[in-house]
């Protein structure tokens, strides 16, 4: 899993390449706490090169989104594949965050 | 060639590091056995929650495997996943609720879920101090 993060205005984004498994949702859980230690209350997270995801992977971005809202931020999400979107709809997470077909449009809509 | 009757079988160490090795070894038999793409992802989403859970929660010994076995019968596919960590039987874990809002929402339960939800039949069995747990998906 290859991971970058880049500013787009106030907002965090981190653009994700690879699984998302057990062993690679730990460091973008790492990652993740760091951005949001700097200060970091809007995030996008852009899963177009992520073509795996388990549940290690959404327990990442549910305990981000979490720690983010109680404190008026919040994590959105953009560029899901259709087998990835799958995994998030049997789970119910589409219904708990924002998730958009670019990049842009999710940056756009904080 | 994989004959009807041949069976594939991988072994590793309980780290989390052989994840990604699990789900190659899968890609590269299942599509012999002829499964198509979308069978399997949530094949390999199923072998790689119970692996997890394994690796996580199954306090293995440095010297045990977990021993990963893929056979095919008619137009089913059989992965038969053994260990010797903690007994655990996946098929009695209650189901999250999966409609909770965000607050309530809990972070466990979702990998068993997934297993349930993925594959056509899941069946545990605890004999000769392993877990054994069969997992079948339908072609």
């Amino acid at each position: 899993m290859d991971m970058e993060d880049k500013k787009a205005g106030k907002v965090c984004v981190i653009v994700l390449n690879g699984r998302l498994d057990a062993y690679s949702s730990n460091k973008l859980d790492d990652k993740i706490n760091s951005l949001i230690d700097n200060g970091c209350q809007e995030m996008v997270i852009n899963f177009e090169g992520v073509d795996y995801i388990s549940s290690s992977g959404l327990r990442v971005i549910l305990s981000a989104v979490k720690q983010l809202r109680k404190n008026q931020g919040d994590v959105k999400l953009a560029c899901l594949k259709p087998y990835v979107m799958e995994v998030f709809d049997i789970s119910g997470f589409t219904q708990l965050f924002e998730i958009y077909p670019t990049e842009e449009e999710a940056v756009n809509s904080f | 060639m994989i004959r009807m009757d041949e069976q594939v079988q991988l072994q590793v160490s309980g780290k989390l590091d052989s994840l990604s090795l699990i789900s190659q070894f899968l890609v590269n038999n299942l599509q012999k056995f002829g499964m198509g793409d979308h069978d399997l992802f949530q094949t390999q989403i199923a072998v790689d929650e119970a692996i997890t859970n394994i690796i996580e929660h199954g306090e293995l010994a440095e010297q045990n495997k977990i021993i990963i076995k893929c056979k095919k019968e008619g137009n089913k596919i059989l992965i038969i996943i053994e260990d010797k960590g903690k007994p655990f039987d996946p098929t009695k874990l209650a189901d999250p609720d999966i409609t909770a809002p965000i607050h309530e929402r809990k972070t466990g339960g979702l990998g068993v879920y997934f297993i349930k939800k993925y594959m056509n039949q899941v069946e545990y069995d605890y004999r000769d101090g392993k877990n054994i747990l069969t997992m079948i998906k339908n072609l």
